[in-house]
């Protein structure tokens, strides 16, 4: 039986105060999606004593535009996915997490407790890096920015310390030159985990030659990042589909460097071609059916 | 007809929409515990020794018990009862239970669980069904050497003669898989002793009150009318709220009578996946034998059935298995076996469908490979081999007491479904995304058949008010029986349908008529509710023949009135007929029963007329595979079956609805992991059925054919709408990729790959997805 008290802070300070007092006894709870599974499962939950319940810090919840795009960790998988300016400058985030779960969960879940639980196949996480996101943590008395795809550092692990809260997620806006394309493979059409995802950003000159390209697989490698060598075969082309077939198989090659050859790799290696080819594809603005 | 054969509302579906229905869990009662169950870690070990004192002493808890507590025996089971409510020496797979608690809350009650100690001693464990009937296995039952729960054997001609005389041999092996009924409502029970005297009530979420009554007898002691099972509403159960259901509302019973008070179960999704039995997973091999031309001349077949831990309704199961194993086709020579074997895997029983969807599967996929082989196109070897009017079974029973509608089905079915001009189009497509159309058919035996005695009743009782109850042995389990009971009342009566009350299925109340089960209500339960309903109005038309001077045979009855044929002005209401029958001290309640006509069987050659009558069914699914992920989507299913007659066009549609979204999820998506009897899957976020978004567009085709012994021709639509959904799926995807999948389901590894990764999975240790 798991037994714990319940804290629901009502500002910023209040939270980081708890944290600052409880640390590792203690457990964040932003929409509940992840942690509910989690305590009825009783994983990893052995010396939770206290769960700081942040859903009411409205002061996290917002989407705005500054010099880039500012999204709060309580902003829902819903508000992202419906925000007009993240559809416009961020089109790549958006998709990703209109396809998260279901409209219930998309209504509680959001975008900081999918980071922070650092879930290989994380939707919004795969687009969030491909924009070079930031992440800023702040303890009581202090706070720091890190790198997306530095602060997780592995399946379900990040680097977080237990007094820290994540407030903010930055990026810059997706210049007019950029195309995106996310692809998701799941085994059913909604209401299912992601078996992988990819999320690709590419930017081109007027005449179509490629200036840079994020390639971001989800679910893939051990931490999500872009995979450069995928990304170095578009760079200066103006692509076609046997390349960015070629772009798929090297996101494949490194799955299985990272990774080595697993359980699962027979089904991954030919899918994940096929979804980055996709990715590149959507992203070009070519039919990739 | 005024009522039957038209669409009437659901009775019971306003309170369920408003959530007024109480369910199970839903039943509070004064005093009331609750109760939990604790299980065994080990699929196959010997109990040593349990010590419940700390538990005991725990504040709050009110009883603790063991096998050595139970009342009468401590096995139940309807054929050959080796389940355990309580383990007493040996548990046998990982739902056993080891002991019970009640308690004042459930999170005292899970938490004295904790302070129980058991010891064991592990025993050599097997879970493949093979390795279970090889010399040396550990032998799960005494009473079931080699592990065999069931052996049905079925021989027809001379199979070597018949292939023979063949020109073209195919052998194939097929592979079903482990299902869950996957039903919204886990199990719930509610027990309350009986003030005053030895009695205990049960209610809950109980789909045969009278097998749970049955099985309470025996491990409480009691004679039978000294329990009373309520069936409470239901959250679905397709079969599956049977055994489990006997275990826990014993269980509650047992801690009811110990406490004096009402103790109330309830299992959590995961303690039902974990106990709850499963659709058999089957191995099966084919032989087929055809001429050249494509007429079938013998069929051999073997079967082994994964039956899990206990016998329960295996050997049942397997052999509507055996019956139909040939499927709806004309085979001069068949020689069959089926075997289900014991492992320590978790108990298989009932399951929407009973042993048909898993050779339905092998033997349309069979049918389509062979058809491949031949250059046919596969309807064409359907029609030239299907059965026609007068037709012999492979257990040779001549067709000919119904109509036998399979050509019909398959025509309807083909035609609605441009069948042949898409089958004609995705022959040749190129491609990422690729389409591909496949049906499948099949003939299933109604009821019970040589399975057992087959017999039910219903009272229908007429109030002085003009309101009705009826009374049934049968019990609503979500698939509309309230409702169509309701209007073969009304229809008898010629009265409204709202003038009838359905009431909750209860022992105390009415004979024990069997088992809701094997898509009997409506055919048999419907005879006795129109028998009972008959017998009423010939009551009343008696009462009133001095007030309309007239006798019986020129009156006429309907929309609430009672009139001469000849001259409607002489009428009289329904409330006046009672009035006069009141007056005149008649009854105005009837118990109507009905037996189902004779049916045979030799068990030593599979032999006999093994059904009274039959239903046919045809489904075509078109799909759109993603060829290099292996994504399946189901675009459209065209299903027609041949009903008898719908009582109610609108529930059957919906039985149609709900049967092909139940076949999708166990053609894509439904597989239940198990290793070495550990279930992995143990909750919905795993365990994945289809959602509203992977549902395509269902063609439902009511196809009409009076059954001479149905009410007003009736027959059965609740098993056969899921049995030939995946086999049709399955071809369909053969066309669409050029590769057929032999093993359900067809997941994204098996479409792509052609195999599962799982067992890899569990044999390198690796986690992650």
């Amino acid at each position: 039986m798991l037994e714990f008290d319940l804290f629901r802070p009502q500002n910023l300070q209040e939270a980081l105060d708890l944290l600052a007092e409880y640390k590792g006894s203690a457990r964040v709870m932003a929409g509940g999606t992840d942690l509910m599974i989690a305590l009825r499962a009783k994983k990893g939950m052995e010396n939770v004593k206290y769960i700081i319940d942040i859903s009411r810090l409205q002061e996290l919840a917002y989407i705005r535009e500054g010099e880039g795009l500012e999204i709060g960790p309580l902003a829902t998988m819903t508000q992202v996915a419906e925000s007009p300016v993240v559809r416009q400058c961020a089109g790549v985030l958006a998709a990703a997490a209109s396809t998260v779960g279901s409209p219930q969960i998309r209504n509680r879940g959001t975008i900081g407790g999918n980071v922070v639980n650092a879930a290989v196949c994380a939707d919004t996480v795969a687009p969030l890096v491909a924009l070079e996101a930031k992440v800023k943590l702040e303890r009581k008395g202090g706070s720091r920015w890190l790198p997306l795809d530095q602060f997780i550092t592995g399946p379900n692990r990040t680097q977080l310390a237990a007094d820290e809260l994540m407030t903010g997620i930055v990026f810059a806006k997706l210049p007019a030159n950029a195309g995106w394309g996310f692809m998701r493979l799941a085994r059913r059409e909604a209401l299912a985990i992601a078996r992988m995802n990819v999320a690709v950003v590419i930017k081109r000159d007027s005449q179509g030659k490629v200036e840079d390209a994020s390639i971001v697989p989800g679910a893939v490698l051990p931490r999500p990042g872009r995979v450069t060598e995928a990304e170095k075969l578009l760079i200066g082309t103006i692509p076609d589909g046997a390349l960015a077939r070629r772009a798929g198989e090297a996101v494949a090659e490194a799955m299985i460097s990272a990774a080595g050859r697993r359980w699962s790799t027979p089904y991954k290696e030919p899918a994940i071609i096929a979804l980055t080819e996709r990715a590149i594809k959507q992203a070009l603005e070519v039919e990739w059916r | 007809m005024d009522t039957v054969n038209k669409p009437a509302r659901r009775v019971d579906a306003l309170g369920k929409v408003l959530g007024e229905s109480k369910y199970g869990a839903d039943l509070q009662f004064e005093g009331m515990l609750y109760g939990k169950v604790l299980r065994t870690p080990y699929p196959h070990a010997r109990i040593l020794s349990i010590d419940t004192d700390e538990a005991a002493t725990l504040p709050g808890v009110e009883a603790v018990l063991t096998a050595a507590d139970v009342p009468g025996l401590h096995t139940f089971g309807t054929v050959v009862p080796n389940q355990q409510v309580l383990a007493k020496e040996v548990v046998r797979y990982l739902g056993d239970a080891v002991a019970i608690v009640a308690a004042v809350s459930p999170a005292v009650a899970e938490k004295a669980l904790d302070l129980i100690k058991v010891e064991y001693e592990e025993l050599e464990a097997v879970f493949d069904p093979e390795e279970a009937m090889a010399e040396g296995a550990p032998v799960l039952h005494e009473d079931a050497p080699g592990n065999i729960a069931a052996h049905h054997v079925l021989e027809k001609g001379e199979v070597e003669e018949g292939f023979a005389a063949s020109d073209i041999i195919l052998e194939r092996e097929y592979e079903t898989q482990l299902v869950e009924h996957a039903y919204i409502e886990p199990e719930a029970a509610v027990a309350v002793p009986e003030p005053g005297r030895r009695g205990i009530t049960v209610y809950g979420s109980i789909q045969n009150p009278f097998s749970c009554r049955k099985a309470l007898s025996r491990m409480l002691g009691f004679k039978l009318n000294e329990i009373r099972v309520i069936q409470a509403f239901m959250g679905g159960s397709f079969g599956g709220k049977d055994e489990v259901m006997s275990a826990m509302c014993a269980r509650a019973s047992m801690l009811a009578l110990k406490t004096g008070r009402p103790v109330k179960m309830v299992n959590t999704r995961e303690e039902s996946l974990l106990e709850g039995y499963k659709r058999h997973p089957y191995k099966l091999k084919y032989k087929v034998g055809a001429t050249k031309e494509g007429k079938l001349t013998a069929m051999k077949i073997y079967i082994l059935a994964d039956a899990g831990a206990y016998t329960a309704q295996t050997p049942f199961v397997t052999w509507r298995s055996v019956v139909q194993a040939t499927g709806p086709y004309e085979v001069p020579h068949v020689r069959t076996d089926v075997y289900g074997v014991h492992t320590n895997n978790c108990y298989t029983s009932a399951f929407r469908g009973f042993g048909s969807p898993q050779i339905i599967f092998a033997q349309e996929s069979l049918m389509d490979e062979l058809a491949e082989e031949l250059g046919m196109e596969p309807l064409e070897l359907r029609r030239l081999n299907g059965y026609r009017q007068g037709s012999v079974t492979a257990t040779g029973q001549k067709l000919d007491e119904h109509k036998v509608s399979l050509m019909e089905v398959l025509d309807k079915a083909v035609e609605k479904s441009d069948y042949l001009r898409k089958r004609k189009e995705y022959a040749n497509q190129q491609g990422r995304f690729r389409k591909g159309i496949g049906l499948a058919c099949s003939f299933r035996g109604c009821s019970l058949g040589a399975e057992g005695v087959d017999a039910t009743g219903a009272m229908v009782s007429v109030q002085y008010d003009g309101s009705v109850y009826v009374f049934s042995g049968l019990a609503e389990n979500g698939q509309g029986l309230q409702t169509i009971f309701s209007q073969i009342a009304a229809e008898e009566l010629g009265i409204s349908v709202e003038r009838v009350r359905f009431m909750p299925t209860d022992t105390a109340a009415i004979p024990d008529g069997g088992p809701t089960v094997a898509s009997r209500s409506t055919l048999m339960g419907g005879n006795a509710v129109r028998i009972a309903a008959a017998k009423v109005r010939e009551t009343l038309l008696g009462a009133v023949l001095g007030r309309l001077k007239a006798s019986a045979q020129e009156l006429d009855w309907g929309n609430d009135r009672i009139w001469v044929k000849d001259d409607p002005s002489r009428c009289v209401s329904f409330e006046e007929a009672i009035n006069e029958a009141c007056s005149q001290g008649e009854l105005l309640a009837a118990l109507g029963w009905y037996k189902a006509p004779k049916v045979t069987w030799d068990d030593r050659h599979g032999q006999g007329n093994a059904y009274f009558t039959y239903v046919y069914g045809c489904q075509v699914a078109e799909v759109e595979v993603d060829t290099e992920t292996g994504y399946t989507r189901v675009l459209k299913v065209t299903a027609a079956h041949d009903v008898g007659r719908a009582i109610n066009p609108e529930t059957v549609r919906g039985q149609i609805y709900g049967g092909v979204a139940q076949g999708i999820g166990y053609a894509l998506l439904e597989e239940v992991q198990q290793h070495e009897g550990e279930i992995k899957s143990l909750n919905f976020d795993e365990y994945l059925i289809p959602g509203i978004m992977d549902m395509p567009e269902i063609e439902a085709i009511i196809v009409e054919n009076p059954d001479s012994f149905g009410p007003y021709g009736a027959k059965t639509i609740g098993e056969p709408t899921l049995e030939m959904t995946a086999p049709a799926i399955a071809s369909a995807v053969a066309q669409a990729t050029g590769r057929r999948v032999r093993q359900l389901p067809l997941d994204l590894e098996r479409v792509l790959l052609g195999r599962s990764l799982q067992q890899d999975r569990y044999k390198r240790r690796e986690g992650g997805c």
